[in-house]
């Protein structure tokens, strides 16, 4: 059963590009061609405005919350190559930091698991991937991955920081994690990228897609035994790579194939639950059954549906 | 940004939108000659290669040609994968390629070449709609419609326009099939090929445009673009034919002629169009700007472009042909590949010139700007995102109501179940939880098992932890019920001798049963001696009603005792005075009860020994006893010996995994309450790990009865094939809740969850119910938590539910105050690790301005505001806390029965009945559960005191071996009996217990 519990109007004078609730669920962030970002206060099924944020010099495309261990924080970016991160002081939101080292569009933003501190990855459309860190101190450490997709990158998303196998841990003993995330990109490819010594380097290629990779996720591994991402595309696909940790290859498993261009996909926070938006307003929800076949269980129409397995159509 | 170049001078198409990956294809430009001069002819397919950092692009097929092209057109094709690459030659013909064979480099890649026009063809075009529709302008006003799947017929779209001039170029609309657009040098014409004649002719009467190019408008059917290449009027004029007398607007920027131009597919706002001023502009055409909105414009080196195309499939790369000999591809977006020195014109003369060594710079970067108004294609329109909690945040285009005003800018946060099931049960187990209507839905979960046997079981032996007498009704459950078992020996001590063949079958499978339960391995002798203490304890509340009937039942025991000393008059009693008889005599005759004892084993006289042990006082008996059990390893010996010295553990570390069930009834029958959790544990644990485990499942069983909810969570585990599975889990919970509750019930408190596969499955659950939305709910599962990872989601839902509520509350993790580029942490704060925060959370701590309060954000350890109530569940059953069982000092067993259990002809004879304590050999018949779960459990009317029953078992066997062990049972029998008359005050059924000594039993069945 999906059921709108709170309808939000916006107010933004144009075209919504992202929405997303914060780790608690209570505040929701929005962000539009109109140039700004809007926060509204939902908890308890309200729709207060908390605040309205300008410095964009053009559309905000993605918003990324940070964990509350850093406090109220919230990253934007933006047609005008810029990445702001805004933070709450004393109930007042402002510009903590800005990074405009982006030679084009910055199309996704994404913040690092909080386990390795404030860090986040940034994909543009002069197709490079930065990663900005900060210790907190006032010392911002940018990185910058070129060329990391040929005609640009349009998505990032983090690995969860607690690794489904061992496969990863190289050395054995070795608690630390390496850091990864997976990005997709105009060159109609999805890479995924591992920290090594510092550095960032190309761990896979997986080609699949035969059009612009609009959207990648990254699964949570609750409960999972294996690592698992989504991809979509402006192929009207969207592909399940999964990575059963033995083998070291990433299995490939088309979703579906729509009958519009998918510009988004979300996991569940269970990880078990995929949501597909696609270019003719359809959000669909995707659940894989006990055979490992992803099945539709419902079409989302203005936040409403039903819930119940039926075949993907197509 | 330039992105892939190829050197040739030379037309070229991309391939149609559905291929992938994507080919550029080109074919040497008529009319122009490159810096080789040479005049050969080819059409090329080069593979677009963005994986590769470098501006090459990978040629991938070449034939080679006839003519020289002056325009190339690739269209997708039915039954092909590629499609058809078609090009207008400059002595008239159209060449017509198969794009697969060309891929696979096959020599009979032309299909067909159709020659009509006269002159040059420098104007093709396929129909969007039917692709196999090609039309061709040519010299003359020569314009035909070819069917390229019969090509012998070509169609006129209706007379030829006069005066004849060359043809530029052809165009079908976007939306309507049936309508083509064509230029002449002086005019354009828009024909209808239903009605076969030119419907509209555009000509402007201001300016006298040359019309090179005619585009049609993406979206809009009426409207088209007209370029013209005249330097006197270098515009581009946009018209709606609705409104043909004149140009909507005029776009105006290029200062020489206007040589080619592309509206986009994907993005109606954006046109490109190239000049003989060498500069590349995209156009807004639908703008109202005065002389039109040039969106962007690209830098280039190169020289004059004649031709500009939109990649169809991937709309933010385009290319350029230019004269210069080059087709670039640009990124529209920036993004890019570093610019290479390009020598070709001065390698084709043979070299680089002298002392001019080509100048390296690799990794110059070209810095530039992205379009100022972003394309349609990267303006995200929808999204849907999932938040925690199980919620939904979606937004998408709005219809407007209204078309003069902008549409609802709407988000919605909408709650998703998907496991509808789960929360419904969640919602039942919780109210049961809180009504404390724990019994019920224990019934009502075991009547709903369906055909689930073992869960039926759990769930039964789960409500008898809510009920009077728990262990007596596990037993019941197992099938061992009391008051059946009275009944039937009843029953059969009445029709003995009819019935005793039938009934035989019985006593062998019970003897059967009782065999196997030993495991070959001797005894341990210190269990022996150690254990004297202990006897059986039924937990019951009968004992006082019982011993009410005690004078009843003594007067049995009167009885007996007197037929048996009749018995002994009866037979003389001959002394026997030889050998080793007469030894045993001598040391009887003299009151040497030991030295008696050990003839008598020495003689292998086991009853004997005994009996005389037990005149010899209680060490001796003991010792006796010791003996006898070393000596005698049979089976049902050892069963006994442990039933006599109360070695339950004995039982459930030896016996048959196959008789687990008889074991647990040991258990629950004769365990003391402080080793009977521990003992069903060890039992439980056995059954896990022994014959690779395919006892397993039984195991949980006896964590039930022994209330150890960790290890029932540990053994679902172990059991359940997928343990996400949230019914699954939602089984699991449910079990682990009644049954923390029970031990609740039982003690006053419940044990505290700390860590373990435990929490984590109460996490999970919890984690189920929050993604469910049930956040209140899942928040119950986790008070009273001390692990780290529950604090984390408590904490969570907490704030979920209301933020207000945890202003102020330290969250369980450390909080980071982040600074802006280039701020220094204030002074105060200084105490702080600038280091620890790069390898793991938390570590760092500081006051947020909102929550100054010192140490309100400081590094919470993870829990530190949990209690923790160190418990086990393996004193569940504790007699201190327990109100279920009377708790006594020596914590005995309750013997009771009363006359009928006990008839008192039953000892004066050897007819001793044939209990029946395995009504049902199979493990677990559901028929017998039934049967147990309908009964209302009314307090037993009569309790047949277990050794009873065991005495009565080995006398029926009618073995003279077995005797001593009727001796040592009937032995056990007494004490208890014994204990509870000690307790009830009653001083003379206590002296008639003395009097009635179980020996005479054995006289009774030596008698039989």
């Amino acid at each position: 059963m999906v059921s709108v519990i709170n309808s939000v109007d916006t107010a933004h004078e144009d075209m919504i590009h992202d929405a997303q609730l914060d780790y608690y669920g209570t505040k929701l962030a929005t962000c539009s061609s109109d140039r700004s970002i809007k926060l509204f206060d939902v908890s308890s099924g309200q729709q207060t405005l908390i605040t309205h944020l300008w410095g964009h010099e053009g559309p905000v495309w993605q918003l990324a919350w940070a964990h509350p261990m850093f406090g109220n924080m919230l990253a934007s970016c933006g047609y005008d190559r810029k990445v702001i991160i805004w933070k709450e002081t004393n109930g007042t939101w402002a510009k903590l930091y800005e990074y405009a080292q982006h030679d084009s569009s910055v199309n996704s933003v994404s913040f690092a698991p909080h386990e390795y501190g404030l860090m986040l990855a940034c994909g543009s459309s002069d197709g490079s991937i930065s990663i900005i860190s900060s210790t907190g101190d006032g010392s911002w450490d940018p990185k910058k991955i070129t060329n990391a997709h040929t005609m640009g990158c349009n998505a990032v998303s983090w690995a969860p920081a607690t690794a489904p196998n061992a496969l990863f841990d190289q050395q054995s003993g070795q608690q630390q994690m390496a850091k990864r995330f997976v990005s997709g990109g105009c060159d109609f490819l999805v890479k995924i990228w591992v920290e090594d010594n510092g550095q960032w380097i190309e761990e896979q290629k997986l080609e699949g897609h035969s059009d612009w990779v609009r959207d990648v996720a990254w699964a949570p591994s609750i409960g999972l035994a294996k690592s698992i991402l989504a991809s979509c595309s402006q192929d009207c696909r969207v592909i399940i790579w999964s990575n059963d940790g033995v083998s070291g290859e990433w299995d490939r498993k088309t979703l579906n194939k729509f009958d519009d261009v998918v510009w988004h996909v979300s996991w569940s926070t269970t990880g078990n639950i995929l949501a597909v938006s696609g270019g003719d307003n359809k959000v669909t929800l995707w659940k894989e059954s006990l055979e490992g076949q992803w099945v539709c269980i419902s079409e989302v129409n203005k936040g409403q549906g039903q819930i119940g397995d039926r075949p993907a159509s197509g | 940004m330039r992105v892939k170049e190829i050197d040739r001078t030379a037309n070229m198409a991309w391939s149609p939108e559905n291929k992938f990956p994507i080919y550029v294809a080109t074919g040497t430009a008529a009319q122009q000659l490159d810096a080789t001069f040479s005049t050969s002819s080819a059409i090329e397919l080069y593979s677009l290669g963005l994986d590769e950092a470098t501006l090459d692009m990978p040629l991938v097929a070449s034939i080679t040609s006839d003519a020289r092209f002056h325009k190339i057109v690739w269209g997708k094709m039915k039954d092909t994968e590629s499609g058809y690459i078609i090009g207008g030659s400059e002595n008239g013909s159209i060449h017509v390629y198969s794009a697969d064979k060309l891929l696979e480099k096959s020599s009979d890649c032309l299909i067909t070449e159709l020659k009509r026009h006269v002159g040059a063809v420098k104007a093709l075009d396929l129909n969007p709609f039917q692709s196999n529709l090609l039309a061709s302008g040519a010299g003359d006003s020569e314009i035909y419609i070819w069917d390229l799947l019969k090509t012998d017929s070509p169609m006129t779209p209706g007379q030829k326009s006069q005066p004849p001039e060359e043809l530029a170029c052809v165009a079908w609309n976007k939306q309507v099939q049936h309508i083509l657009g064509s230029t002449f040098g002086s005019r354009s014409v828009v024909w209808d090929l239903r009605k076969n004649e030119p419907i509209i002719k555009i000509s402007d009467s201001m300016s006298r445009i040359k019309a090179k190019l005619l585009a049609w408008h993406p979206e809009v059917a009426t409207q088209l673009c007209l370029s013209s290449e005249d330097d006197h009027t270098p515009v581009i004029q946009v018209w709606d034919l609705r409104y043909a007398t004149s140009p909507l607007k005029v776009l105006e920027s290029h200062t020489k002629g206007v040589l080619s131009m592309d509206w986009c597919q994907r993005d109606p706002d954006l046109l490109l169009s190239c000049g003989k001023d060498s500069r590349i502009l995209c156009w807004n055409p639908n703008s109202n700007a005065p002389n039109g909105e040039v969106v962007y414009e690209l830098n280039t080196n190169n020289q004059w472009c004649f031709d500009i195309q939109w990649c169809p499939r991937s709309p933010s790369i385009m290319s350029t042909a230019s004269f210069d000999g080059h087709i670039t591809l640009y990124s529209l977006m920036g993004g890019g590949h570093p610019i290479q020195p390009n020598n070709k014109v001065a390698e084709s003369f043979g070299g680089a010139p002298v002392g001019s060594a080509p100048v390296q710079v690799p990794y110059e970067q070209e810095k530039v700007l992205p379009l100022q108004k972003p394309p349609k294609w990267i303006r995200k329109p929808v999204g849907a995102s999932f938040s925690f909690g199980g919620k939904l945040v979606t937004f998408g285009v709005e219809a407007s109501p209204n078309p003069q005003q902008p549409p609802a800018r709407i988000v919605r946060i909408s709650q998703v179940v998907t496991e509808t099931d789960l929360v419904v049960r969640s919602n039942a187990l919780e109210q049961a939880l809180n009504g404390g209507q724990f019994a019920e839905f224990c019934a009502m979960k075991a009547a709903n098992s369906g055909n689930d046997v073992m869960q039926e079981n759990i769930w039964n032996f789960m409500r008898v932890n809510f009920e009077n007498e728990p262990r007596m009704k596990f037993l019941q459950l197992l099938g061992y019920d009391q008051n059946e078992l009275a009944r039937k020996v009843n029953e059969y001590t009445g029709t003995e001798v009819a019935a005793s063949s039938g009934r035989g079958v019985d006593a062998q499978e019970l003897a059967q049963k009782m065999s196997l339960l030993n495991t070959g391995s001797i005894m341990k002798a210190d269990r022996l001696t150690a254990s004297g203490q202990a006897s059986p304890n039924v937990g019951s509340k009968t004992p006082i009603e019982m011993l009410d009937n005690l004078p009843d039942g003594s007067a049995a025991f009167d009885e007996i005792g007197s037929q048996s000393k009749l018995s002994g008059v009866q037979t003389p009693l001959v002394i026997p005075t030889d050998n080793a008889d007469g030894l045993m005599t001598q040391a009887l005759l003299t009151g040497n009860f030991e030295a008696a004892v050990e003839m008598c084993l020495s003689e292998d006289k086991m009853a004997e020994a005994i009996l005389l042990a037990i005149a010899g006082g209680p060490e001796l008996l003991i010792r006796t006893q010791k003996k006898y059990f070393q000596k005698n390893k049979s089976t049902l010996g050892r069963l006994i010996s442990s039933v006599v010295t109360h070695d339950w553990a004995h039982i459930v570390e030896n016996c048959d995994l196959d008789n687990w069930k008889e074991a647990l009834a040991v258990v629950l029958t004769y365990a003391l309450p402080e080793e009977f959790s521990a003992l069903c544990d060890t039992l439980a644990t056995r059954l896990e790990t022994e014959r690779d485990g395919a006892l397993s499942l039984n195991a949980s069983l006896c964590y039930v009865c022994s209330g150890n909810v960790e290890k029932l969570v540990e053994n679902w585990v172990k059991n359940t094939e997928d343990t996400t599975q949230p019914l699954a889990l939602q089984d699991l919970v449910e079990k682990v809740m009644v049954l923390r509750k029970a031990v609740e019930v039982s003690r006053g408190t419940a044990p505290a969850v700390s860590g373990g596969a435990l929490a984590d499955k109460l996490s999970q659950y919890a984690g189920l119910l929050a993604a469910q939305g049930s956040l209140s709910t899942a928040l119950t599962y986790l008070n009273n938590s001390s692990d780290h990872n529950l604090a984390l989601l408590q904490d969570r839902l907490r704030r979920a539910i209301d933020p207000a509520s945890a202003r102020g509350v330290a969250p369980p993790f450390g909080v980071v105050n982040v600074l802006p580029e280039g701020v220094r942490q204030p002074q105060q704060q200084q105490q702080q690790q600038p280091s620890a925060l790069s390898s793991r959370p938390g570590m760092r701590s500081s006051a947020t301005a909102k929550t100054a309060a010192p140490g309100g954000y400081q590094n919470v350890s993870g829990g530190g505001n949990f209690q923790t109530t160190p418990t086990s569940a393996a004193n569940y059953y504790s007699p201190s806390v327990s109100n279920k069982y009377p708790s006594y000092p020596q914590a005995p067993s309750i013997p009771t029965y009363d006359n009928s259990g006990y008839p008192s002809q039953g000892y004066s004879q050897p007819s001793y009945s044939q209990p029946q304590p395995y009504p049902q050999p199979g493990i677990y018949s559901p028929n017998n559960y039934q049967a147990s779960v309908s009964s209302s459990f009314e307090p037993p009317a009569q309790h047949v005191q277990p050794h009873e029953r065991c005495v009565d078992a080995c006398s029926r066997s009618a073995d003279a071996s077995a005797t001593p062990d009727v001796i040592l049972s009937g032995q056990a029998c007494r004490d208890g009996l014994e204990r509870s008359a000690h307790r009830s005050g009653k001083a003379k059924a206590c002296l008639q217990l003395h009097k009635h000594n179980p020996c005479q039993h054995v006289h009774a069945a030596a008698c039989g």
